[in-house]
């Protein structure tokens, strides 16, 4: 027994030797040599990496100011949080909107007409009760669906002057082109400062200023959606100058039940379920990013054939790739050129060039 | 035990044949590696697994990247080698492994879950300057 | 079969701690020492002492549960999540490898010990491959190759003397049945 108590006694004095070293930790650190003047800096934020590249003299400055723009519209424009001002008018029903929630109201009206109701942002209740908007992802009763999507739609909604009154039951989500605008700002703030090039990338969202140092294109390699981790695996890659390029695909955000059948987080809001429209993917190219976000969601909701009448009728200036489930792989017209196919193994043919 | 006491000879030879054949392996591997992996071209970031970024080994530059938990590591490419010049994590292991530019070399930091990999070009000379999500 | 009495239950938990506690400090030591060493997972091996000890003085299962004890208690108190998946990886295919090779009878102990040095070294770099969904560490994989066969031969001679020369009763009801 004494023989135990004895080592227990140095148990102890051993675990305070060990927590009173443990305290001590050491850091290391050199000089950096950041020798030419382009600034990059990648920001673990939301959930996704944020990258922002600019090259010039005031490289610092805009990619300083950039950031801070980043965090200003997030802090804004976030659906989910009380303290936004989004988040304030969805808890009262309706509220004031400053001049950029103003602008994305208008615009997600104007989308919503155009697109006859494909991009829609009356649909953060749906999103909800589908658990992507937080909580637990699983699918809602079809009584509960019917009932939700009773009350979404952005016809209900009413702009008076910079006020905005929300329907009965409710809530806005500008996430669908909150990421796009935010690139636009971007863009406009390294043409204030200067900046002879540069690029964002907002988790995915991309948005290229000029051309790259070097005077070429920035060549922007698409997702594989079968791959989505895989960069050796892409669609393709597109080379472009003042361009955004935005993707949207159901690999984005999903989940899958018991039965392994996968739900992803593009809503159709004629169902009320996960847009099945054959469809892969759909990247939207433009010089418009708030345009490229918004119908990126939108071509992915209608369809191949919908999203390629919509391209030659609707009168806005974009251009598409899309990945439908059989395999094809669409290009528009006026992007072939700079268009690279690769090496994605869900593709069973050569791209086609819708004309 | 006594069995290997009577038979020390065998017992040797038993030894020597299992180191020889860890060197062999040891060494098929290293050499699989080498053939596989010439110079580099480009290095690639992956923060939390997910790629970020790929940056041309032929433009030096230094990179800031934010890994998990908020803190930064410093990536400087440099005459065609990548390495990890400043970083905040508690190892500083990531500095110390030094330059990499062979193709799968990788510098890990483990605490900011960042890794930085070496790759050749993708095939045909695809130098991807961002990936489109 | 030896009969249980209280006083050799009692001398068994002391020897069990003990020795973990011995692996622990050793963990320690060896996170004071990592300056030499440019990779992560890339160490001298020092608690493998003391599951050498184990292992062959005590038992297989006493050797397992140290080494087990010792990795869950290491990374409560001075590691992350994934430093315990990592060591975990590591500790077990290595001792699970030694207690093979070990009752294979032919070998010696300091082969049993570079085995498992190099077992170590491969189980971390599997586990990371898997962590990190990234295939391309095969330089670590090398370089961890020759330092667990090093590590291992130099902690398989320090092992050895101990396993020689600790005196038999320190071990007296710390063995299990299949000695």
């Amino acid at each position: 027994m004494q023989g135990g108590k004895a080592v227990r006694n140095k148990l102890w004095i051993i675990a305070l030797v060990i927590v009173v070293l443990c305290t001590c930790s050491c850091t290391h650190g050199q000089g950096a040599d950041g020798s030419d003047d382009t600034v990059q800096r990648e920001v673990f934020a939301m959930d996704t990496v944020m990258i922002i590249r600019a090259t010039g003299k005031t490289a610092q400055t805009a990619v300083d100011q950039a950031v801070a723009e980043i965090n200003r519209l997030d802090a804004l424009l976030s659906a989910g949080s009380g303290q936004s001002e989004i988040g304030m008018i969805n808890l009262n029903g309706e509220g004031e909107l400053s001049e950029d929630a103003l602008f994305l109201v208008r615009r997600s009206l104007e989308f919503y007409k155009s697109t006859e109701g494909a991009y829609d942002i009356t649909v953060y209740p749906l999103m909800k009760l589908w658990g992507f908007a937080g909580g637990n992802a699983a699918v809602p009763e079809e009584g509960r669906i019917r009932e939700v999507l009773s009350q979404c739609g952005s016809d209900k909604l009413r702009l008076d002057g910079n006020r905005l009154i929300l329907g009965k039951s409710q809530s806005i989500d500008l996430g669908g082109i909150a990421k796009g605008y935010t690139s636009d700002r971007i863009m406009k703030i390294f043409e204030d400062n200067g900046v002879t090039s540069g690029m964002v990338s907002l988790g995915g969202n991309v948005a290229c200023y000029r051309t790259k140092p070097d005077g070429s294109l920035w060549r922007c390699g698409i997702t594989d959606p079968e791959k989505p981790d895989d960069s050796t695996s892409l669609l393709g890659i597109v080379s472009v100058r003042d361009k955004s390029v935005i993707t949207s695909g159901g690999y984005e955000r999903f989940f899958t039940d018991e039965s392994g059948k996968k739900y992803h987080h593009i809503m159709d809001m004629k169902t009320g379920y996960p847009a099945d429209s054959g469809l892969l993917s759909v990247t939207i190219i433009s010089e418009d990013g708030t345009l490229a976000d918004g119908l990126s969601t939108a071509l992915f909701v209608m369809g191949e054939e919908k999203a390629v009448d919509f391209w030659r009728g609707s009168g806005y200036s974009f251009d598409f790739v899309m990945l439908t489930a059989d395999g094809r792989l669409l290009v528009s017209e006026g992007i072939a050129d700079s268009f690279e196919s690769s090496t994605a193994q869900s593709l069973n043919s050569r791209f086609r060039i819708v004309r | 035990m006594n069995n290997s006491n009577k038979k020390k000879f065998a017992g040797i030879r038993a030894d020597i044949i299992v180191v020889a054949l860890l060197v062999l392996v040891g060494a098929a591997i290293a050499l699989g590696v080498f053939l596989f992996s010439g110079k580099g071209k480009t290095a690639e970031v992956r923060i939390d697994g997910k790629i970020c970024a790929r940056y041309s080994l032929s433009q030096d530059r230094s990179i800031r990247l934010s890994g998990a938990g908020g803190g930064t590591n410093l990536l400087v490419i440099k005459n065609g080698e990548a390495y990890i010049a400043e970083a905040d994590c508690p190892d500083g292991l990531c500095i110390r492994t030094g330059s990499i530019s062979r193709v799968g070399q990788s510098v890990i930091c483990l605490p900011h879950r960042i890794v930085v990999e070496i790759t050749g070009d993708a095939g045909d000379g695809n130098d991807i300057d961002v990936f489109v999500k | 079969m030896k009969k249980k009495n209280k006083s050799q239950a009692v001398r068994k938990v002391a020897l069990f701690g003990m020795l973990t506690a011995l692996a622990l400090i050793l963990s320690y030591v060896e996170a004071l020492i990592p300056a030499f060493f440019a990779f992560p997972g890339m160490k001298l091996g020092l608690t493998n002492i003391v599951v050498l000890v184990a292992l062959y003085r005590m038992g297989s299962v006493p050797a397992l549960t140290i080494n087990l004890l010792r990795i869950v208690l290491v990374s409560v108190l001075f590691g992350s999540f994934a430093s315990f998946v990592y060591s975990l990886a590591g500790g077990m295919l290595s001792t699970a490898v030694m207690i093979l090779l070990r009752h294979s009878g032919r070998l010696r102990l300091v082969t049993v010990s570079i085995a498992g040095g190099v077992a170590h070294n491969v189980g971390q770099i599997v586990a990371a491959m898997i962590m990190m969904s990234t295939a391309g560490i095969g330089w670590y994989l090398c370089v961890l190759w020759f330092t667990g066969l090093i590590t291992g031969a130099l902690i398989g001679m320090l092992g050895g003397m101990l396993v020689k020369r600790l005196p038999e009763r320190l071990f007296a009801g710390g063995k299990s049945g299949e000695e």
